[in-house]
């Protein structure tokens, strides 16, 4: 997929730290919803435990992925659903735009999908003619106001309570009752969206995890639109990422038990919801067909490559909410589907690092992301994998390897570094402000062009180095 | 899905298989992780601490007799103009003759066919029901959950609807966990196209990480626990304690 702003990284970031609105908003949500995470692990006896057997499963699946599939789509053609293998973003639209057409199908409900977001599903199903309707609460209020989804699990993060009112207003013409706090902007999205479940023909959805031993897919949500999607409509697509996959129902457990605790604190997720095949003989509903898209859209190319272990992702989001730099930009500012710690290795592995060279470089290598990851994925490893290749391939920017050029050069020359040393102290503190400069002069800028540098102190080490003062020996006595 | 779709499925992810690096990856399946901690000998003050959490409702009435549980629905429906109930066929209830019992209380009871989704009409009216009523296949101490397998005449449609959902859970089915049920049956996952664990009322969080109830499912869950006690002894050689 291509960014979606043509705007360089670093503009994107410093667009994002000017807007006070916005890091106001994604201090306090990312905050609390840190504290419900860490809350939610601490509930569980054996947490540590749990993650592990959880990151063995994932690890497994991946690494035997081949023979895994190949069960999966023996397993639902057997409960009589369809599978498809979409190797390409194209491929997917056109199986279900073309599968729409022949059915005859004019509307469609969607709970919430990453993949569909990534493959921009909406788009091509609506120039086919289709009414396309997202009911997930955040991805409805994406829809209307025409923006993206900022975060994998809280769509709409970058938004305040405020934001949405005011946006209710402008495109449904609610009144002011309506919109008056977030249960009255609940009620408004029950009593508009239920009429659209009950007249759609096709019911989207994204999977959780698929089952390779059974064929039954799993989705997780809380408002129950997930459940309606997969009910009502006579036909249930499943957009599914090759890698969403457990071996069986035991592992589906494994992988439930920690999902919900690191995604937003909850012990499960209101509707965990598994689906093994269209309805059968003698049940009141479910849809007559099932079809899952198998989509890979890069995923091979990653399997096959240093950044496999990012397909172990659960998409909790967990290291979007822990991560410094994520917790001020927001996720509009990686460009990606997938923004945050896991979009910054997914999106380049994925899509190539030609559109997406900054990214890796979108971290401080804190290695929160890791700590918190449910899964134990080493996100810190593949970002220096990733920068280490963009680097091979010349995509360092000029302004480091001149910049290092130049400190190789200052470094390994004693006398030319304490002049530089001495001229720099003096320098730095004329142009500080606060004891902090945000913009150096000349060949050093690119330095400061994603952080602060601060002043240097008016003595230099060695100066201070030369009047020390011995331990247990007074000045001028020898040792 | 074709079989040249099939192979090229296979042939692909071979290839990338090959130079994959997949670290902690072991040749055999991990399965599902067996808990070692202790299991509580009555699981059931935990139940009702977990969905009261989550914001739903136990009732305990003293006798499981269909004459008894029609009174605590009807006082949960006390305030309801409207008494529709979309209910599980009887067999499928552990309270027999439950439809006569709240049908003698102002109830109106609405049953799914195998036909409804395909009329319009017949679709707006299931939707009108104001009380969905249903039994469980197991419900889970836990996380206060309820767990239901569709199947004849247990239509996914009565938890899901109504605004209000009513569960009747024989105390004998509550185990531990979601984890504990899959590992221990997971044929159950399978019996029906359909299973949902439901922990609570349907919620969202969406705009602010501001908790919502009543989304698109229910506002409102209540269980009601059926039947004797249940105790949950230690482990026994087949298995985890569930």
């Amino acid at each position: 997929m291509n960014p979606i702003s043509p705007l360089p990284f670093l503009r994107r970031a410093e667009d994002a730290l000017g807007n006070a609105h916005l890091n106001s908003t994604l201090r306090r949500v990312t905050t609390r919803i840190q504290d419900s995470r860490n809350a939610g692990l601490d509930r569980l006896p054996g947490a540590d435990d749990w993650r592990d057997h959880a990151r063995a499963v994932r690890a497994h699946t991946l690494a035997h992925l081949d023979r895994y599939l190949d069960q999966f789509v023996t397993n639902v053609e057997a409960l009589g659903g369809h599978v498809y293998f979409a190797r390409t973003a194209q491929d997917a639209v056109d199986y279900v735009t073309d599968l729409a057409k022949a059915r005859g199908l004019k509307k469609a409900v969607k709970s919430k999908s990453m993949i569909s977001e990534e493959i921009h599903l909406n788009d091509h199903l609506e120039r086919a003619g289709l009414a396309v309707v997202e009911t997930d609460l955040g991805e409805w209020v994406v829809q209307l106001a025409q923006d993206h989804p900022s975060h994998v699990i809280m769509p709409i993060i970058h938004k305040s309570a405020s934001d949405v009112a005011d946006l209710f207003r402008r495109t449904l013409g609610a009144t002011d009752a309506e919109v008056a706090d977030v249960p009255a902007m609940t009620k408004l999205a029950r009593e508009r969206l239920r009429p659209e479940f009950l007249t759609a023909d096709l019911g989207i959805s994204g999977v959780n995890f698929g089952v390779a031993d059974t064929g039954s897919i799993c989705i997780c949500t809380n408002e129950g639109n997930g459940r309606l999607v997969t009910t009502l409509p006579r036909v249930h697509v499943a957009m599914m990422g090759i890698e969403r996959l457990v071996p069986d129902i035991p592992s589906l457990g494994t992988v439930l038990q920690v999902l919900a605790r690191s995604a937003t604190g909850q012990n499960l997720t209101v509707y965990t919801n598994v689906i093994t095949g269209p309805r059968r003989t003698g049940e009141a509903d479910g849809p007559e067909e099932l079809h899952v898209v198998l989509v890979d859209n890069g995923r091979t190319k990653v399997l096959g490559s240093t950044e496999a272990e990012i397909l172990y992702c659960i998409r909790c989001g967990a290291c979007l909410n822990a991560c410094p730099v994520y917790q001020q930009i927001g996720g509009h500012a990686y460009a990606s589907v997938y923004p945050g710690p896991v979009g910054a290795v997914l999106t380049p592995a994925l899509w190539g690092q030609q559109d997406w060279a900054d990214l890796p470089h979108a971290s401080s290598l804190c290695g929160a992301c890791r700590e918190v990851c449910p899964v134990r994925i080493d996100i810190p490893r593949m970002l220096l994998n990733l920068r280490a290749k963009g680097a091979s391939e010349g995509r360092t920017p000029s302004y480091i390897t001149q910049g290092l050029a130049m400190f190789r050069r200052v470094a390994t020359h004693p006398w030319l570094f304490g002049v530089a040393g001495k001229m720099a102290a003096l320098g730095s503190r004329a142009i500080a402000k606060n004891g902090w400069i945000s913009r150096m002069p000349g060949p050093l800028a690119g330095w400061t062009q994603s952080r602060d540098f601060p002043a240097m102190a008016s003595e230099s080490f060695q100066d201070r180095w030369k009047k020390r003062t011995p331990r247990g020996h007074k000045p001028g006595e020898t040792p | 899905m074709t079989p040249d779709q099939r192979q090229q499925l296979r042939d692909v992810l071979r290839t990338a298989l090959q130079t994959a690096v997949l670290p902690g990856a072991t040749p055999e399946a991990p399965g599902g992780y067996r808990r070692t901690d202790p299991a509580p000998a009555d699981l059931t003050p935990q139940f009702i601490a977990e969905l009261t959490t989550v914001g739903g409702f136990v009732h305990q009435p003293a006798s499981s007799d269909a004459t008894a549980v029609a009174r605590v629905i009807a006082a949960i429906a006390a305030e309801s103009a409207v008494k529709r109930a979309l209910m599980w066929d009887d067999v499928c209830l552990p309270v027999p003759g439950l439809a006569a019992a709240l049908e003698s209380n102002g109830f109106t009871i609405d049953r799914q066919q195998a036909s409804d989704l395909t009329s319009d009409a017949r679709r707006a009216e299931l939707a009108t029901a104001t009380f969905g009523i249903t039994g469980a296949d197991a419900a889970l101490s836990d996380t206060g959950s309820v767990v239901l397998v569709s199947g004849p005449g247990r239509g996914r449609l009565a938890s899901l609807l109504p605004p209000v959902h009513v569960a009747l859970v024989d105390r004998a089915c509550l185990l531990r966990s979601l984890p504990d049920l899959l590992l221990a049956r997971p044929e159950l996952a399978t019996a029906g196209s359909n299973l949902v664990c439901i922990t609570g009322p349907s919620r969202t969080a969406d705009i602010e990480h501001t908790l919502s109830r009543g989304v698109h499912g229910p506002k409102e869950v209540h269980v009601i626990l059926i039947g004797a006690g249940h105790r949950v002894s230690g482990t026994g050689d087949d298995g985890p304690p569930v």
